[in-house]
């Protein structure tokens, strides 16, 4: 597990882990929606990471690497618990997609929200959340985000955009208006 | 919505780049959407900055990396060592194969011999049949052989021998298993010949090495000290006759004896 990747001397496990440890924690918590759960996933993903350390190709891409690992771990532990991630697939094209947001009202400051972006979070599909997620928060590319979660681009975009509609409806940011 | 808005909402969905701005500035509705989406990803943002990983959950991480790494030594220890035994065990495995193959010819080898020499022995020892020796006295080979039966474990049949008188039998030991025995005497000429009969049951020996009587090949022959010994394999028992005859004469006793 030492061993240095030969694109990027001189990292290692440790390196990756202290650059994306609170990456990985946030998207755990996103996707498990718990603390502790949150910290069960990382742990049990960090095991795994340690485990296919060597199939780790580039120090480069080594977020979006451990992310996948994480996705793939919760998958994994979601199966065994005999609950299903609901996976939709969403067409880019679809015109309730690209539909006009028009906010009607001021949004309050960032701050008031932040705790009830992460309750609404909360209630989004974790399929289209965990994609909101990769995009607009760990700001991976659509096509590394794709990578992640094993889906083509073009759904991940789109998971992506329902997030964010759902998520200003849930948070009274504004109603879509027709096209 | 016109095809340009479409075109540009659906670009800035899959940019990797950033959306646009010319038509972004020029349309009220697409800057519209733009700017929901950029506020929506600032507020998730926004929270996201309080979703931090905690101090122990920090030092969980770097004990189960310390773990597995202490695990993937002792993997890689373990690897190392079965490597270097198995090159080790090459030679063990080729003395292994030499003595698994060669072991057992030579043990059947060898205790063939250990049971010649003990039926030689006992021919001596029990020869002449006195009445001390006999566990069965009896002429009639039914009431031997269920002596056997019971005694010995075996079903030892008893070949009537030419000119030769059934006198009895008993229980011997043959190399640490139980063997019948039972005595003949043959008067010929006016000279009574002792002439044992051992019966018992085959242990891998190998008496194949033993010379074929040339009249009766299905004979095995051996003489020692003066005793010849015909051996052969019936019903699943080693049957030898011993006397101080030579073997065809012994052959012939068998084949003649007629039951």
């Amino acid at each position: 597990m030492e061993v240095a990747r030969p694109e990027a001397p001189g990292s290692t496990l440790e390196e990756v882990l202290g650059a994306h440890l609170a990456t990985l924690y946030r998207t755990a918590r996103v996707l498990t929606g718990e603390a502790h759960a949150a910290e069960d996933l990382v742990q049990e993903s960090v095991v795994k990471a340690c485990r296919a350390w060597d199939q780790l190709r580039s120090a480069h891409s080594a977020k979006a690497w451990l992310l996948k690992i994480g996705h793939r771990t919760f998958l994994n532990i979601r199966r065994d618990e005999a609950r299903r991630v609901p996976l939709v697939d969403l067409d880019i094209d679809d015109e309730d997609l690209l539909a006009d947001a028009l906010p009607t009202q001021e949004p309050p400051a960032v701050d008031e929200l932040s705790e009830a972006v992460t309750v609404a979070l909360g209630e989004l599909p974790v399929g289209f959340r965990e994609a909101l997620w990769l995009l607009d928060v760990e700001e991976l590319k659509i096509s590394e985000a794709a990578e992640v979660l094993d889906l083509p681009p073009g759904t991940v975009a789109s998971r992506a955009h329902r997030a964010r509609q759902k998520l200003r409806v849930l948070l009274e940011l504004g109603e879509r208006g027709g096209s | 919505m016109q095809d340009r808005c479409r075109e540009f909402r659906r670009s800035l969905l899959l940019s990797e780049s950033g959306p646009k701005p010319a038509h972004a500035l020029g349309c009220n509705r697409c800057h519209a959407f733009e700017a929901s989406l950029r506020q929506t990803q600032l507020l998730v943002r926004a929270a996201a900055e309080n979703l931090q990983p905690s101090e122990a959950l920090r030092r969980r991480v770097v004990e189960t990396v310390e773990r597995e790494r202490s695990r993937a030594d002792v993997r890689r220890r373990t690897r190392s060592r079965l490597r270097v035994g198995l090159v080790a065990a090459g030679p063990v495995a080729m003395a292994a194969v030499i003595v698994l193959v060669l072991a057992p010819a030579w043990f059947g080898q060898h205790r063939a011999d250990k049971i010649c020499a003990g039926l030689v022995d006992d021919f001596f020892e029990f020869a002449p049949a006195g009445p001390e020796k006999l566990q069965v006295a009896s002429a009639d080979p039914a009431a031997v052989e269920a002596f056997f039966a019971r005694h010995v474990r075996i079903a030892a049949r008893l070949p009537p021998l030419r000119e030769a008188v059934l006198s009895g039998g008993r229980r011997c030991d043959l190399d640490g298993r139980p063997a019948a025995l039972a005595f003949f005497e043959r008067n010929g000429l006016g000279v009574a010949t002792p002439i044992s009969l051992f019966a018992f049951e085959p242990r891998g020996e190998d008496f194949s090495k033993l010379a074929p009587v040339p009249s009766a090949p299905r004979y095995r022959q051996l003489s020692l000290r003066g005793v010849t010994v015909i051996l052969w394999q019936e019903r699943g028992l080693v049957y030898a006759l011993a006397g101080a005859l030579d073997a065809p004469e012994l052959v012939q006793l068998l084949e003649e004896g007629g039951r």
